[in-house]
């Protein structure tokens, strides 16, 4: 089965195995695995996003693009909670009362991450965060989300390009401590990549560890 | 030493360095670093905007650490605007007094509202005062008010 084939009538039996969760729960992935792909075929969703304890959104990864869907469209109601919780799954959402993409927590993509191909359901991505493994990001297609403000990283890899990243409405990056960064990444930081946002207000740096200001006090620019 | 870093600046008014070595070393204790902490002090200089490093409020920093933060958050910036015209000031100087710091952070976050003291606001008006000696040229303030 493919996220094409897969049809809001396939909610029911979804659903069965999620009755009691209440809006703003998740479930483990491997849970929705064995409902979606019972056919065999290499779909591996990794999150949804439930309403009400009904599965009314959902994401797959396939390759490198990130497909997702909408299983209950007419469905208008309270916003979800923040799905994010510290579990090892990888993939969170928070979906809006239009059913889009507010918030997006990938977590373990080994892959580039790319923008989905239907880039309208993220069009409303207000928060973005990308896991350790992830190596590159796409900048281009990243500058295509205007309501995006909060964008935190796993790795320092991924940064290397943000350059490309043209985004005004930018207002928060957070490393995290997997990051690692040293003081040279932060001077680059610093000086090379936070003045390409232009309303940047807040970097969090919490828990790196490291020597933060170091290399600053020998930086020949000063 | 000049402090000064000749790139251009970022509007960032927080960095949070919460769970960094850093913090100890700019914490008024026994583990307290003069280099690291000039080389902090340097960087709040150069990064005016920056009014907070987290959740250090709470802690005790060292004293020239918390100045320099007194003084970014008291409108150092505002020194680098020449733009800025001499009638503004007062609007500026009147609001270091009377309000307290509210930082209004992600909404993601919890808010937090950092309260700066009565000592602090005299401290950063203080600062305002010495360093902006425009506010003192009788020709330019007569000027403004022609």
């Amino acid at each position: 089965m493919t996220w094409q084939e897969f049809r809001p009538r396939d909610i029911d039996d979804l659903s069965k195995d999620f009755i009691g969760l209440a809006p703003g729960d998740r479930v483990a992935l491997s849970s929705i695995y064995k409902n979606l792909a019972t056919d065999g075929t290499n779909i591996d969703p990794d999150g949804a996003a439930f309403r009400d304890g009904v599965i009314i959104g959902i994401c797959i990864f396939e390759g490198s693009a990130l497909f997702t869907m909408r299983l209950d469209p007419g469905y208008v109601g309270p916003s979800l909670s923040d799905l994010r919780t510290e579990t090892s799954a990888c993939f969170d959402l928070v979906l809006n009362d239009d059913g889009r993409i507010e918030n997006l927590w990938i977590g373990m993509n080994d892959h580039t991450f790319d923008l989905p191909m239907a880039v309208g359901c993220l069009g409303q991505l207000k928060e973005l965060a990308v896991g350790k493994r992830c190596k590159s990001i796409s900048y281009q297609q990243l500058s295509k989300l205007p309501f995006l403000h909060y964008f935190e990283l796993n790795s320092f890899e991924p940064l290397h390009g943000i350059e490309n990243f043209k985004s005004s409405s930018l207002r928060k990056i957070y490393l995290t401590e997997e990051c690692d960064i040293d003081g040279g990444m932060f001077e680059t930081l610093m000086f090379d990549m936070l003045p390409t946002f232009p309303n940047i207000s807040e970097l969090w740096l919490c828990d790196n560890n490291m020597k933060v200001f170091d290399p600053c006090r020998k930086d020949s620019r000063r | 030493m000049n402090d000064e870093f000749l790139v251009p600046k970022p509007t960032i008014c927080r960095l949070n360095l919460d769970g960094n070595p850093i913090e100890i070393l700019i914490e008024e204790n026994a583990n307290h670093n003069p280099e690291e902490t000039a080389a902090l002090c340097a960087f709040l200089r150069a990064f005016s905007s920056i009014g907070s490093l987290g959740n250090c409020f709470d802690k005790k920093l060292h004293p020239t650490v918390q100045h320099e933060l007194i003084f970014n958050l008291a409108g150092r910036r505002l020194q680098r605007n020449r733009a800025l015209s001499l009638s503004v000031w007062p609007i500026v100087l009147a609001r270091r007094w009377t309000a307290s710091w509210k930082a209004q952070w992600s909404p993601t976050e919890v808010k937090m509202k950092v309260e700066w003291s009565k000592e602090d606001a005299a401290t950063g008006i203080y600062y305002l005062l010495r360093h902006e000696p425009d506010l003192f040229d009788k020709r330019k303030i007569a000027s403004a008010y022609i």
